[in-house]
């Protein structure tokens, strides 16, 4: 594989992300930066969707509990996801790894990688948003003459330096996951990769058990859970 | 005036543009209904100072404030000679319930309830799982964005009124239950049908016992520890025992 066959995606890459940060908080939110949409685009744009839609339904459930409720900012869950799958599918292009048969456990390595990104995001879109205040300083102080021009060019400004951020954000961090990765997959053990895919299998618990603690009905979680689980056995049978 | 009406509605998909921690959405807001007051305030020194006021602090929930900003428009068009009053009014009792009502029902009730419909979907092997979400949120975004937007337009400060006629607490309440039993749905099938570790195959009663962990991390949860420090931790742990016995 080429050099310039890995630098392309990691190109389109880092403009996904940042559009996929642009629709977080500034423009449209449709939430197509939620994890399981994110994952997959990148998936998509890295080669194979269906590492990408592994990846964010892992993603999705992890920090569906976590919401930017008022003014608080989130981690920001956006960056992992483009970044997990597109590292995991970059670095599976380099590496010769039986694995690749059975992503789940690379997926998971590129997800421990990964997640302290979520926390370097977050604090880039607050030192974005503190910048910001200095736009506000300077559109009281140009509105003098009524037009209202100087609100719209900060408006796009913002816009502007949110998206170059996070371009090139999102193309270092894949850089730097994906290189990471194909050093990190040939020394890791045959028997440590069970692991790797029990934890890929276990990430997605660690959500829906936050997100139960932080609900509302409790009750109803585990009565739904008893029934079904009771359900099934009925239905299918204990094999 | 229906022109500028409708640039006041797509820019309303702008409002948090340029979120500021001093005035939070002021930017956006006033760069929302900015197309109004050119056409409502032709005098500039009078739109200037009318700008200066709009750009003081205001917050609420993006999806929630093209309503807002409509029952803005309607007070602009309408009583010009107090609108000082009648729109700061608006802003400071509106927005802060409405951000309330719409993170509630968005935030923590919507969006968890289409994202775990959608992750189901795609453990079930449905591909445009994606879509699924993106299809099912939006309509209702959009929905409130729209209505919202044009009854505002439509009755102002009465705004009110219609918001309280959809019930959205009880709403949000109920969607919450529906995502808690959904969830646990999921788990449960989740766990029956856990794909084999590897070349270990796991019976499914044994699979079950995996519940002490998650009672386990519940308990963590409730007590503050964060997530990711639960997550490295368990890793570790997973790793040692398959380093040590796999």
């Amino acid at each position: 594989m080429s050099f310039h066959s890995f630098l392309v995606p990691c190109m389109f890459l880092g403009i996904a992300g940042a559009f996929l940060h642009l629709d977080r908080t500034y423009v449209l939110q449709v939430m197509i930066s939620r994890p399981l949409i994110a994952s997959t685009i990148a998936g998509a744009i890295a080669g194979d969707v269906v590492i990408g839609l592994t990846a964010g339904m892992a993603l999705e459930l992890l920090w569906l509990g976590i919401q930017p409720l008022g003014t608080s900012i989130p981690p920001h869950d956006t960056l992992v996801s483009l970044v997990v799958p597109s590292a995991a599918i970059l670095a599976l292009r380099f590496v010769d790894t039986p694995q690749m048969s059975t992503p789940t456990g690379v997926i998971a390595l590129s997800i421990l990688l990964s997640l302290p990104l979520a926390g370097v995001g977050r604090v880039v879109d607050i030192r974005l948003r503190k910048n910001n205040g200095a736009l506000l300083a300077e559109v009281k102080e140009e509105i003098g003459s009524g037009d209202i021009t100087p609100v719209a060019k900060k408006v796009f400004k913002s816009i502007g330096i949110g998206g170059a951020w996070f371009f090139v954000i999102s193309c270092a961090s894949v850089v730097l996951i994906s290189s990471l990765m194909t050093y990190v997959i040939p020394v890791i053990p045959d028997r440590l990769w069970a692991g790797f895919q029990v934890i890929g299998l276990s990430i997605p618990i660690f959500g829906v058990v936050s997100m139960v603690a932080a609900g509302e009905s409790p009750v109803g979680f585990v009565v739904s859970f008893l029934t079904a689980c009771a359900a099934l056995f009925l239905i299918v049978g204990v094999m | 005036m229906r022109g500028v009406l409708a640039r006041v509605f797509f820019r309303s998909f702008l409002i948090q543009a340029a979120w500021t921690f001093e005035g939070f959405q002021s930017i956006g807001f006033t760069y929302g209904i900015a197309p109004l007051l050119e056409t409502v305030y032709p005098d500039e020194g009078e739109r200037a100072e009318v700008i200066r006021r709009y750009l003081k602090l205001y917050n609420s929930h993006p999806y929630m404030s093209t309503a807002i900003l409509g029952a803005t428009a309607a007070i602009e068009q309408g009583k010009k000679e107090e609108h000082v009053g009648t729109v700061e009014q608006l802003r400071d009792t509106i927005s802060g319930p409405m951000a309330a009502l719409g993170d509630a029902l968005f935030w923590t009730g919507l969006k968890p309830l289409f994202s775990i419909i959608a992750v189901i979907a795609a453990y079930l092997g449905y591909v445009a799982a994606p879509l699924i979400f993106l299809v099912l949120f939006n309509s209702f975004h959009v929905w409130m964005r729209v209505v919202g937007f044009v009854q505002g337009l439509r009755h102002g400060f009465g705004l009110v009124r219609f918001i309280h006629a959809l019930k959205l607490p009880e709403l949000t309440r109920f969607i919450k239950r529906l995502t808690a039993i959904l969830l646990g749905i999921f788990c449960a099938g989740f766990l029956f049908f856990l794909p084999n570790i590897s070349t270990y195959s796991i019976p499914p009663l044994f699979r079950f016992l995996a519940v002490c962990p998650f009672i386990g991390v519940y308990l963590l949860t409730k007590k503050g520890v964060p997530v990711l420090i639960q997550i490295y931790v368990c890793a570790a742990a997973v790793l040692l025992v398959f380093f040590v016995w796999g």
